[in-house]
Protein backbone atom coordinates (compact mmCIF):
# COMPACT_ATOMS: atom_id res chain seq x y z
CA UNK A 1 0.00 0.00 0.00
CA UNK A 2 2.84 2.35 1.30
CA UNK A 3 4.36 1.44 -2.63
CA UNK A 4 1.56 2.82 -4.03
CA UNK A 5 1.00 6.06 -2.29
CA UNK A 6 4.43 6.41 -3.45
CA UNK A 7 3.80 5.78 -7.20
CA UNK A 8 0.49 8.12 -6.85
CA UNK A 9 2.83 10.85 -5.00
CA UNK A 10 5.38 11.07 -7.69
CA UNK A 11 2.54 11.15 -10.14
CA UNK A 12 1.05 13.54 -8.58
CA UNK A 13 4.53 15.47 -9.04
CA UNK A 14 4.91 14.48 -12.46
CA UNK A 15 1.56 16.58 -13.32
CA UNK A 16 2.77 19.58 -10.54
CA UNK A 17 6.06 19.66 -12.64
CA UNK A 18 4.67 19.44 -16.42
CA UNK A 19 2.41 22.40 -15.19
CA UNK A 20 5.07 24.45 -14.37
CA UNK A 21 6.97 23.78 -17.08
CA UNK A 22 3.57 24.66 -19.17
CA UNK A 23 3.03 27.75 -17.61
CA UNK A 24 7.30 28.84 -18.28
CA UNK A 25 6.60 28.05 -21.56
CA UNK A 26 3.70 30.39 -21.90
CA UNK A 27 5.31 33.04 -20.77
CA UNK A 28 8.26 32.63 -22.36
CA UNK A 29 6.40 32.33 -25.96
CA UNK A 30 4.56 35.68 -24.77
CA UNK A 31 7.97 37.55 -23.89
CA UNK A 32 9.30 36.58 -27.50
CA UNK A 33 5.87 37.67 -29.28
CA UNK A 34 6.38 41.22 -27.16
CA UNK A 35 10.01 41.52 -28.47
CA UNK A 36 8.96 41.36 -31.38
CA UNK A 37 5.77 43.40 -30.96
CA UNK A 38 8.21 46.47 -29.13
CA UNK A 39 11.11 46.39 -32.25
CA UNK A 40 8.43 46.98 -34.61
CA UNK A 41 6.10 49.26 -33.28
CA UNK A 42 6.45 52.20 -31.10
CA UNK A 43 5.31 52.41 -27.54
CA UNK A 44 1.49 53.20 -26.90
CA UNK A 45 1.79 55.76 -24.20
CA UNK A 46 2.52 59.60 -24.04
CA UNK A 47 2.57 62.72 -26.77
CA UNK A 48 1.50 60.68 -30.00
CA UNK A 49 0.23 60.53 -33.35
CA UNK A 50 -3.60 59.74 -34.19
CA UNK A 51 -4.20 57.20 -36.70
CA UNK A 52 -7.54 57.77 -39.28
CA UNK A 53 -8.58 55.59 -41.56
CA UNK A 54 -10.45 56.39 -44.93
CA UNK A 55 -11.33 53.65 -47.01
CA UNK A 56 -14.16 52.46 -49.29
CA UNK A 57 -17.14 55.42 -50.41
CA UNK A 58 -17.85 58.17 -48.45
CA UNK A 59 -21.29 58.41 -47.38
CA UNK A 60 -23.57 59.20 -44.82
CA UNK A 61 -24.75 55.84 -43.13
CA UNK A 62 -28.50 55.07 -43.77
CA UNK A 63 -29.00 55.66 -39.97
CA UNK A 64 -27.22 57.01 -37.09
CA UNK A 65 -26.21 53.41 -35.23
CA UNK A 66 -26.60 50.69 -37.29
CA UNK A 67 -28.35 47.60 -36.03
CA UNK A 68 -26.15 46.24 -33.51
CA UNK A 69 -25.69 49.60 -32.17
CA UNK A 70 -22.07 51.02 -33.98
CA UNK A 71 -21.83 53.65 -35.74
CA UNK A 72 -20.46 53.34 -39.45
CA UNK A 73 -20.22 55.81 -42.81
CA UNK A 74 -18.52 59.23 -42.07
CA UNK A 75 -20.13 59.89 -38.89
CA UNK A 76 -17.96 57.32 -37.60
CA UNK A 77 -14.98 59.34 -39.26
CA UNK A 78 -16.01 62.09 -37.94
CA UNK A 79 -16.53 60.97 -34.56
CA UNK A 80 -13.00 59.33 -34.42
CA UNK A 81 -11.94 63.08 -35.29
CA UNK A 82 -13.59 64.70 -33.11
CA UNK A 83 -12.18 61.86 -30.08
CA UNK A 84 -8.14 62.34 -31.65
CA UNK A 85 -8.76 66.25 -31.09
CA UNK A 86 -10.14 65.62 -27.73
CA UNK A 87 -7.37 63.66 -26.78
CA UNK A 88 -4.76 65.05 -25.11
CA UNK A 89 -2.22 63.07 -26.02
CA UNK A 90 -2.14 63.78 -29.71
CA UNK A 91 -0.28 66.22 -31.17
CA UNK A 92 -0.54 64.96 -34.81
CA UNK A 93 -2.99 63.14 -37.00
CA UNK A 94 -2.56 61.18 -39.86
CA UNK A 95 -5.40 60.36 -42.47
CA UNK A 96 -4.95 57.34 -44.44
CA UNK A 97 -6.96 57.54 -47.41
CA UNK A 98 -7.99 54.77 -50.07
CA UNK A 99 -11.34 56.04 -51.52
CA UNK A 100 -12.47 57.04 -54.78
CA UNK A 101 -14.73 59.40 -53.09
CA UNK A 102 -18.52 59.76 -52.16
CA UNK A 103 -21.21 61.84 -51.65
CA UNK A 104 -21.16 66.14 -51.83
CA UNK A 105 -22.12 66.53 -48.02
CA UNK A 106 -20.46 63.56 -46.35
CA UNK A 107 -17.12 64.99 -47.60
CA UNK A 108 -17.66 68.61 -46.76
CA UNK A 109 -18.38 67.11 -43.30
CA UNK A 110 -15.41 65.20 -43.00
CA UNK A 111 -13.09 68.12 -44.86
CA UNK A 112 -14.43 70.72 -42.16
CA UNK A 113 -13.48 68.76 -39.42
CA UNK A 114 -10.00 68.84 -40.78
CA UNK A 115 -10.33 72.35 -40.84
CA UNK A 116 -11.32 72.80 -37.32
CA UNK A 117 -8.75 70.53 -35.97
CA UNK A 118 -5.93 72.64 -37.80
CA UNK A 119 -7.41 75.87 -36.12
CA UNK A 120 -6.31 73.65 -32.88
CA UNK A 121 -2.76 73.84 -33.24
CA UNK A 122 -3.63 70.01 -34.77
CA UNK A 123 -1.06 68.64 -37.48
CA UNK A 124 -2.90 66.95 -39.82
CA UNK A 125 -0.75 65.00 -42.81
CA UNK A 126 -2.89 63.09 -45.49
CA UNK A 127 -1.43 59.96 -46.95
CA UNK A 128 -2.98 58.63 -49.84
CA UNK A 129 -3.09 54.70 -50.92
CA UNK A 130 -4.26 53.08 -54.17
CA UNK A 131 -6.97 55.72 -54.66
CA UNK A 132 -7.87 59.09 -53.10
CA UNK A 133 -9.70 60.67 -55.97
CA UNK A 134 -12.64 63.45 -56.20
CA UNK A 135 -13.73 63.27 -52.83
CA UNK A 136 -11.01 61.15 -51.58
CA UNK A 137 -8.89 63.81 -52.43
CA UNK A 138 -11.53 66.97 -51.09
CA UNK A 139 -10.09 65.57 -47.41
CA UNK A 140 -6.85 65.32 -48.31
CA UNK A 141 -6.50 68.73 -49.60
CA UNK A 142 -7.68 69.82 -46.19
CA UNK A 143 -4.40 68.08 -44.32
CA UNK A 144 -1.06 70.21 -44.06
CA UNK A 145 1.14 67.55 -45.46
CA UNK A 146 -0.09 65.44 -48.36
CA UNK A 147 1.45 62.51 -49.07
CA UNK A 148 1.04 59.76 -52.15
CA UNK A 149 2.46 56.88 -53.54
CA UNK A 150 4.61 56.73 -57.00
CA UNK A 151 1.49 55.08 -58.57
CA UNK A 152 -1.51 56.58 -56.41
CA UNK A 153 -4.77 57.51 -58.08
CA UNK A 154 -5.58 60.86 -57.40
CA UNK A 155 -7.06 63.66 -58.92
CA UNK A 156 -10.25 63.76 -60.77
CA UNK A 157 -11.64 67.04 -59.32
CA UNK A 158 -15.18 67.71 -60.11
CA UNK A 159 -18.81 66.66 -59.25
CA UNK A 160 -21.01 64.11 -60.77
CA UNK A 161 -25.06 63.40 -61.44
CA UNK A 162 -25.67 60.40 -63.22
CA UNK A 163 -29.35 59.08 -63.90
CA UNK A 164 -30.26 56.25 -66.47
CA UNK A 165 -32.46 56.86 -69.08
CA UNK A 166 -34.68 53.49 -68.93
CA UNK A 167 -37.55 54.44 -71.20
CA UNK A 168 -36.69 52.06 -73.76
CA UNK A 169 -36.69 49.54 -70.97
CA UNK A 170 -39.81 50.19 -69.49
CA UNK A 171 -41.15 50.55 -72.58
CA UNK A 172 -40.05 47.17 -73.98
CA UNK A 173 -41.34 45.35 -70.45
CA UNK A 174 -45.19 47.49 -70.69
CA UNK A 175 -44.43 49.27 -67.34
CA UNK A 176 -45.76 53.09 -66.97
CA UNK A 177 -45.54 54.97 -63.91
CA UNK A 178 -48.23 56.81 -62.39
CA UNK A 179 -46.85 60.07 -61.02
CA UNK A 180 -48.26 62.98 -59.05
CA UNK A 181 -46.26 65.48 -57.70
CA UNK A 182 -46.56 68.63 -56.36
CA UNK A 183 -44.22 70.55 -58.83
CA UNK A 184 -43.14 70.01 -62.20
CA UNK A 185 -39.40 69.14 -60.99
CA UNK A 186 -40.72 66.97 -58.23
CA UNK A 187 -39.47 64.04 -60.44
CA UNK A 188 -36.40 65.22 -61.69
CA UNK A 189 -33.85 63.13 -63.15
CA UNK A 190 -36.08 60.24 -63.04
CA UNK A 191 -35.37 57.21 -65.53
CA UNK A 192 -38.46 56.62 -66.91
CA UNK A 193 -38.79 60.14 -68.89
CA UNK A 194 -36.22 62.21 -70.84
CA UNK A 195 -34.54 65.51 -69.01
CA UNK A 196 -35.93 68.34 -70.06
CA UNK A 197 -33.60 71.16 -71.09
CA UNK A 198 -34.63 72.95 -67.83
CA UNK A 199 -34.01 70.48 -65.57
CA UNK A 200 -30.52 69.92 -67.00
CA UNK A 201 -29.85 73.91 -66.28
CA UNK A 202 -31.24 73.68 -63.15
CA UNK A 203 -28.83 70.13 -62.08
CA UNK A 204 -25.90 71.71 -64.02
CA UNK A 205 -26.33 75.18 -61.90
CA UNK A 206 -25.96 72.56 -58.88
CA UNK A 207 -23.04 70.87 -59.86
CA UNK A 208 -21.71 74.06 -60.96
CA UNK A 209 -22.07 75.09 -57.73
CA UNK A 210 -20.62 72.18 -55.99
CA UNK A 211 -17.68 72.39 -58.32
CA UNK A 212 -16.86 75.56 -56.84
CA UNK A 213 -16.93 74.87 -53.95
CA UNK A 214 -14.39 72.21 -54.18
CA UNK A 215 -12.06 74.31 -56.35
CA UNK A 216 -12.64 77.13 -53.19
CA UNK A 217 -11.75 74.01 -50.67
CA UNK A 218 -8.71 72.84 -51.99
CA UNK A 219 -7.22 76.62 -52.54
CA UNK A 220 -8.17 77.09 -48.88
CA UNK A 221 -6.79 73.48 -47.82
CA UNK A 222 -3.69 73.86 -49.31
CA UNK A 223 -3.18 77.28 -49.36
CA UNK A 224 -2.94 78.38 -53.23
CA UNK A 225 -5.32 80.44 -55.75
CA UNK A 226 -7.63 78.40 -57.64
CA UNK A 227 -5.66 79.60 -60.70
CA UNK A 228 -2.81 77.70 -60.37
CA UNK A 229 -4.68 73.81 -60.79
CA UNK A 230 -7.61 74.79 -61.94
CA UNK A 231 -6.57 73.98 -65.35
CA UNK A 232 -6.04 70.15 -64.07
CA UNK A 233 -9.46 70.44 -62.01
CA UNK A 234 -11.39 68.79 -64.99
CA UNK A 235 -12.19 65.93 -63.93
CA UNK A 236 -8.89 63.85 -65.07
CA UNK A 237 -6.94 61.44 -62.96
CA UNK A 238 -3.74 61.40 -62.27
CA UNK A 239 -0.78 59.67 -60.67
CA UNK A 240 0.47 60.31 -56.99
CA UNK A 241 3.74 61.64 -59.13
CA UNK A 242 2.41 64.15 -61.57
CA UNK A 243 -0.30 65.55 -58.70
CA UNK A 244 3.28 66.63 -56.84
CA UNK A 245 4.30 68.69 -59.93
CA UNK A 246 0.70 69.95 -60.48
CA UNK A 247 1.04 70.91 -56.40
CA UNK A 248 -1.61 69.27 -55.71
CA UNK A 249 0.18 67.19 -53.59
CA UNK A 250 3.24 67.44 -51.46
CA UNK A 251 5.40 64.43 -51.98
CA UNK A 252 5.65 61.05 -52.84
CA UNK A 253 5.73 58.61 -49.83
CA UNK A 254 4.69 55.78 -47.92
CA UNK A 255 2.07 55.41 -44.83
CA UNK A 256 5.35 55.73 -42.88
CA UNK A 257 6.71 58.88 -44.37
CA UNK A 258 3.66 60.29 -44.22
CA UNK A 259 3.64 59.19 -40.04
CA UNK A 260 7.51 60.36 -39.90
CA UNK A 261 6.25 63.89 -41.41
CA UNK A 262 3.75 64.33 -38.73
CA UNK A 263 5.94 63.58 -36.06
CA UNK A 264 8.55 66.48 -37.38
CA UNK A 265 5.33 69.07 -38.03
CA UNK A 266 4.52 68.20 -34.67
CA UNK A 267 8.26 68.15 -33.01
CA UNK A 268 7.53 64.96 -31.43
CA UNK A 269 10.33 62.37 -31.46
CA UNK A 270 10.64 59.28 -33.72
CA UNK A 271 9.50 56.94 -30.94
CA UNK A 272 6.61 59.07 -30.12
CA UNK A 273 3.76 56.62 -29.80
CA UNK A 274 1.06 55.96 -32.65
CA UNK A 275 -2.73 55.27 -31.73
CA UNK A 276 -4.21 53.53 -34.36
CA UNK A 277 -8.09 52.66 -32.98
CA UNK A 278 -8.21 49.09 -32.23
CA UNK A 279 -11.52 47.27 -32.06
CA UNK A 280 -11.82 44.10 -30.18
CA UNK A 281 -12.71 40.69 -31.59
CA UNK A 282 -16.41 40.92 -30.37
CA UNK A 283 -16.53 44.72 -32.27
CA UNK A 284 -14.78 43.24 -34.96
CA UNK A 285 -17.66 40.41 -35.20
CA UNK A 286 -20.13 42.96 -35.09
CA UNK A 287 -18.86 45.04 -37.50
CA UNK A 288 -18.71 42.42 -40.00
CA UNK A 289 -22.48 40.90 -39.06
CA UNK A 290 -23.60 44.44 -39.45
CA UNK A 291 -22.05 44.77 -43.31
CA UNK A 292 -23.38 41.53 -43.86
CA UNK A 293 -26.82 41.97 -42.60
CA UNK A 294 -27.00 45.23 -44.18
CA UNK A 295 -26.00 43.97 -47.46
CA UNK A 296 -28.54 41.34 -47.59
CA UNK A 297 -31.45 43.73 -46.60
CA UNK A 298 -30.47 45.93 -49.44
CA UNK A 299 -29.85 43.27 -51.72
CA UNK A 300 -33.21 42.10 -50.61
CA UNK A 301 -35.34 45.51 -51.00
CA UNK A 302 -36.31 45.12 -47.62
CA UNK A 303 -35.14 49.27 -47.29
CA UNK A 304 -37.54 51.65 -48.86
CA UNK A 305 -36.33 52.38 -52.41
CA UNK A 306 -35.73 56.38 -51.50
CA UNK A 307 -33.21 54.91 -48.90
CA UNK A 308 -30.31 53.66 -51.48
CA UNK A 309 -28.19 56.40 -52.76
CA UNK A 310 -29.70 56.64 -55.99
CA UNK A 311 -28.79 59.71 -58.64
CA UNK A 312 -27.30 61.31 -56.23
CA UNK A 313 -24.90 64.13 -56.30
CA UNK A 314 -21.63 62.70 -55.79
CA UNK A 315 -17.55 64.04 -55.58
CA UNK A 316 -16.57 60.55 -56.90
CA UNK A 317 -14.65 59.23 -59.16
CA UNK A 318 -16.04 56.54 -61.71
CA UNK A 319 -13.93 54.62 -64.16
CA UNK B 1 -3.79 18.60 9.93
CA UNK B 2 0.10 18.27 9.36
CA UNK B 3 0.08 14.59 10.72
CA UNK B 4 -2.92 13.87 8.38
CA UNK B 5 -0.65 15.60 5.35
CA UNK B 6 2.21 13.17 6.31
CA UNK B 7 1.04 9.86 6.95
CA UNK B 8 -0.08 10.09 3.04
CA UNK B 9 -3.96 8.81 4.08
CA UNK B 10 -4.83 11.62 1.79
CA UNK B 11 -3.44 9.78 -1.31
CA UNK B 12 -5.65 6.71 -0.40
CA UNK B 13 -8.67 8.38 -2.18
CA UNK B 14 -6.71 9.06 -5.58
CA UNK B 15 -5.14 5.62 -5.39
CA UNK B 16 -8.30 3.82 -5.47
CA UNK B 17 -9.68 6.30 -8.09
CA UNK B 18 -7.09 4.80 -10.36
CA UNK B 19 -6.81 1.33 -8.94
CA UNK B 20 -10.49 0.42 -7.25
CA UNK B 21 -13.23 2.77 -7.87
CA UNK B 22 -15.61 0.69 -6.13
CA UNK B 23 -13.53 0.68 -2.72
CA UNK B 24 -13.57 4.83 -3.18
CA UNK B 25 -17.72 4.23 -1.66
CA UNK B 26 -16.44 2.55 1.28
CA UNK B 27 -13.79 5.32 2.43
CA UNK B 28 -17.00 8.16 1.53
CA UNK B 29 -19.35 5.58 3.64
CA UNK B 30 -17.86 6.80 6.64
CA UNK B 31 -19.02 10.90 8.14
CA UNK B 32 -15.80 13.00 7.66
CA UNK B 33 -15.71 16.64 6.50
CA UNK B 34 -12.23 15.29 4.93
CA UNK B 35 -13.99 13.65 2.35
CA UNK B 36 -15.36 17.15 1.00
CA UNK B 37 -12.31 19.08 0.98
CA UNK B 38 -10.17 15.97 -0.93
CA UNK B 39 -13.32 16.72 -3.54
CA UNK B 40 -12.32 20.27 -3.48
CA UNK B 41 -8.91 19.58 -4.00
CA UNK B 42 -9.23 17.83 -7.11
CA UNK B 43 -11.91 19.84 -8.70
CA UNK B 44 -9.27 22.68 -8.17
CA UNK B 45 -6.16 20.75 -9.57
CA UNK B 46 -8.20 19.36 -12.60
CA UNK B 47 -9.36 23.28 -13.10
CA UNK B 48 -5.75 24.00 -12.78
CA UNK B 49 -4.49 21.70 -15.44
CA UNK B 50 -7.90 22.44 -17.67
CA UNK B 51 -6.30 26.09 -18.02
CA UNK B 52 -2.87 25.58 -18.41
CA UNK B 53 -3.76 22.92 -21.01
CA UNK B 54 -6.15 25.17 -23.29
CA UNK B 55 -3.60 28.18 -23.13
CA UNK B 56 -1.39 25.97 -24.31
CA UNK B 57 -3.26 25.15 -27.80
CA UNK B 58 -4.41 28.83 -27.84
CA UNK B 59 -2.05 31.59 -28.96
CA UNK B 60 -0.81 32.89 -26.18
CA UNK B 61 -1.53 36.50 -25.43
CA UNK B 62 -1.05 38.00 -21.67
CA UNK B 63 -4.71 37.23 -21.44
CA UNK B 64 -3.35 33.99 -19.76
CA UNK B 65 -2.21 35.96 -16.35
CA UNK B 66 -6.03 36.62 -15.89
CA UNK B 67 -6.94 33.36 -16.32
CA UNK B 68 -4.61 31.66 -14.59
CA UNK B 69 -4.92 33.96 -11.40
CA UNK B 70 -8.36 35.07 -11.69
CA UNK B 71 -10.08 32.74 -14.07
CA UNK B 72 -9.43 29.54 -12.25
CA UNK B 73 -11.67 30.87 -9.23
CA UNK B 74 -14.11 31.58 -11.23
CA UNK B 75 -13.79 28.23 -13.12
CA UNK B 76 -13.63 26.17 -9.86
CA UNK B 77 -16.79 28.23 -8.79
CA UNK B 78 -18.65 27.12 -12.42
CA UNK B 79 -17.42 23.29 -11.80
CA UNK B 80 -18.40 23.23 -8.06
CA UNK B 81 -22.32 24.78 -8.97
CA UNK B 82 -22.29 22.42 -11.84
CA UNK B 83 -21.30 19.79 -9.27
CA UNK B 84 -23.72 21.05 -6.40
CA UNK B 85 -26.69 21.07 -9.19
CA UNK B 86 -25.98 17.67 -10.57
CA UNK B 87 -25.55 15.67 -7.55
CA UNK B 88 -29.01 17.43 -6.48
CA UNK B 89 -30.60 15.77 -9.72
CA UNK B 90 -29.13 12.97 -8.93
CA UNK B 91 -30.22 12.81 -5.24
CA UNK B 92 -33.70 13.80 -6.00
CA UNK B 93 -34.01 10.78 -9.01
CA UNK B 94 -32.58 8.06 -6.90
CA UNK B 95 -34.81 9.36 -4.25
CA UNK B 96 -37.97 9.08 -6.37
CA UNK B 97 -36.08 5.59 -7.26
CA UNK B 98 -36.21 4.54 -3.68
CA UNK B 99 -33.11 5.19 -3.01
CA UNK B 100 -31.66 6.58 -0.15
CA UNK B 101 -30.80 10.25 -0.49
CA UNK B 102 -27.07 11.00 0.29
CA UNK B 103 -26.26 14.51 -1.46
CA UNK B 104 -22.89 14.66 0.22
CA UNK B 105 -21.67 11.74 -0.89
CA UNK B 106 -22.91 12.51 -4.24
CA UNK B 107 -20.66 15.88 -4.48
CA UNK B 108 -17.80 13.88 -3.16
CA UNK B 109 -18.34 11.15 -5.66
CA UNK B 110 -18.72 13.71 -8.53
CA UNK B 111 -15.84 15.65 -7.11
CA UNK B 112 -13.09 13.03 -7.37
CA UNK B 113 -14.17 11.32 -9.88
CA UNK B 114 -12.90 13.95 -11.85
CA UNK B 115 -9.12 13.20 -10.77
CA UNK B 116 -8.06 11.50 -13.99
CA UNK B 117 -8.57 14.57 -15.91
CA UNK B 118 -5.53 15.60 -14.47
CA UNK B 119 -3.67 13.40 -16.97
CA UNK B 120 -5.03 15.47 -19.96
CA UNK B 121 -1.90 17.66 -19.64
CA UNK B 122 1.23 15.53 -19.65
CA UNK B 123 -0.01 13.55 -22.34
CA UNK B 124 -1.59 16.67 -24.77
CA UNK B 125 1.84 18.37 -23.79
CA UNK B 126 3.82 15.55 -25.76
CA UNK B 127 2.13 16.50 -28.82
CA UNK B 128 2.26 20.02 -28.52
CA UNK B 129 6.26 19.92 -27.77
CA UNK B 130 6.35 17.87 -31.26
CA UNK B 131 3.63 19.75 -32.76
CA UNK B 132 1.79 16.65 -33.34
CA UNK B 133 -1.94 17.24 -34.53
CA UNK B 134 -2.11 18.88 -30.46
CA UNK B 135 -5.24 19.71 -30.67
CA UNK B 136 -6.93 16.39 -31.99
CA UNK B 137 -5.47 14.55 -29.27
CA UNK B 138 -6.29 17.10 -26.42
CA UNK B 139 -10.03 16.29 -28.18
CA UNK B 140 -9.61 12.49 -27.93
CA UNK B 141 -7.81 12.50 -24.48
CA UNK B 142 -10.72 14.74 -23.01
CA UNK B 143 -13.18 12.54 -24.37
CA UNK B 144 -11.11 9.07 -22.78
CA UNK B 145 -10.71 10.84 -19.85
CA UNK B 146 -14.53 12.34 -19.41
CA UNK B 147 -15.41 8.74 -20.14
CA UNK B 148 -12.92 7.43 -17.46
CA UNK B 149 -14.65 9.79 -14.87
CA UNK B 150 -18.11 8.84 -16.16
CA UNK B 151 -17.12 5.36 -15.38
CA UNK B 152 -15.88 5.98 -11.94
CA UNK B 153 -18.54 8.36 -10.81
CA UNK B 154 -21.11 5.28 -11.95
CA UNK B 155 -19.14 2.80 -10.44
CA UNK B 156 -19.15 4.54 -6.89
CA UNK B 157 -22.54 5.27 -7.44
CA UNK B 158 -23.53 1.76 -7.97
CA UNK B 159 -21.69 0.31 -5.09
CA UNK B 160 -23.25 3.55 -2.89
CA UNK B 161 -26.73 2.37 -3.88
CA UNK B 162 -25.64 -0.98 -4.06
CA UNK B 163 -27.65 -1.32 -7.82
CA UNK B 164 -26.51 -2.97 -11.31
CA UNK B 165 -23.62 -0.92 -12.98
CA UNK B 166 -26.11 -0.14 -16.28
CA UNK B 167 -28.83 0.47 -14.11
CA UNK B 168 -26.27 3.48 -12.16
CA UNK B 169 -25.53 4.74 -15.49
CA UNK B 170 -28.64 5.12 -16.67
CA UNK B 171 -29.66 7.04 -13.45
CA UNK B 172 -26.90 8.88 -13.70
CA UNK B 173 -27.29 10.12 -17.23
CA UNK B 174 -30.70 10.64 -16.84
CA UNK B 175 -30.42 14.31 -15.80
CA UNK B 176 -27.73 15.24 -18.26
CA UNK B 177 -30.79 13.92 -20.81
CA UNK B 178 -32.80 16.39 -19.65
CA UNK B 179 -30.72 18.96 -18.95
CA UNK B 180 -29.76 18.82 -22.93
CA UNK B 181 -33.84 18.83 -23.84
CA UNK B 182 -33.92 21.98 -21.68
CA UNK B 183 -30.63 23.23 -23.04
CA UNK B 184 -31.41 22.93 -26.95
CA UNK B 185 -35.46 24.62 -26.06
CA UNK B 186 -33.90 27.35 -24.58
CA UNK B 187 -30.48 27.44 -26.97
CA UNK B 188 -34.30 27.53 -29.83
CA UNK B 189 -36.03 30.03 -28.42
CA UNK B 190 -33.07 32.87 -27.91
CA UNK B 191 -32.61 32.11 -31.84
CA UNK B 192 -35.90 32.74 -32.31
CA UNK B 193 -35.75 36.13 -29.81
CA UNK B 194 -32.50 37.05 -31.61
CA UNK B 195 -33.76 36.62 -35.48
CA UNK B 196 -37.07 38.68 -34.10
CA UNK B 197 -35.44 41.57 -32.55
CA UNK B 198 -33.24 41.56 -36.22
CA UNK B 199 -36.35 41.53 -38.00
Amino acid sequence: MDRNRKILIALLSLVVLSAILAIVDISMTMQQKEKKHFTLEAPQYGPGVGVVRIYGRIEMASQRTGMLGINSGADAIVERLSQLAKDSRIRAIVIRINSPGGTVAATQEIFNKIMEIRKKNITVVASMGDIAASGGYYIASACDYVFANYGTITGSIGVIIMSPDLRGLFDKLGIKMNVIKSGRYKDILSSYRQISSEERELIQELIDTSYEKFLKDVSLGRNIPISDFKQYADGRVFTGATAVEYKLVDQVGTFHDSLSKAKELAELPDDAAVYEKTSSPFEELLMTMEAMYGGFMRAGGLFPADTVNNSIIEYSYKP
Amino acid sequence: MIQYLRSLQWVDYFLYVFVEPGRLTHVLQVENWRHLFIGLFSVVLVTIIQIITSALLVPQTSFFYYSISYGWILKIFITLICILLYAGLLDMLFQYSGYEGSVKKLVSILSISLFPQILLLPSVYIFKTFNFAPLFFNSLFSFILGLWSLFIAVKCISELHKMDFFRALVLTLLPLFFIGIAGFFVVLLMVFLLAGYLV
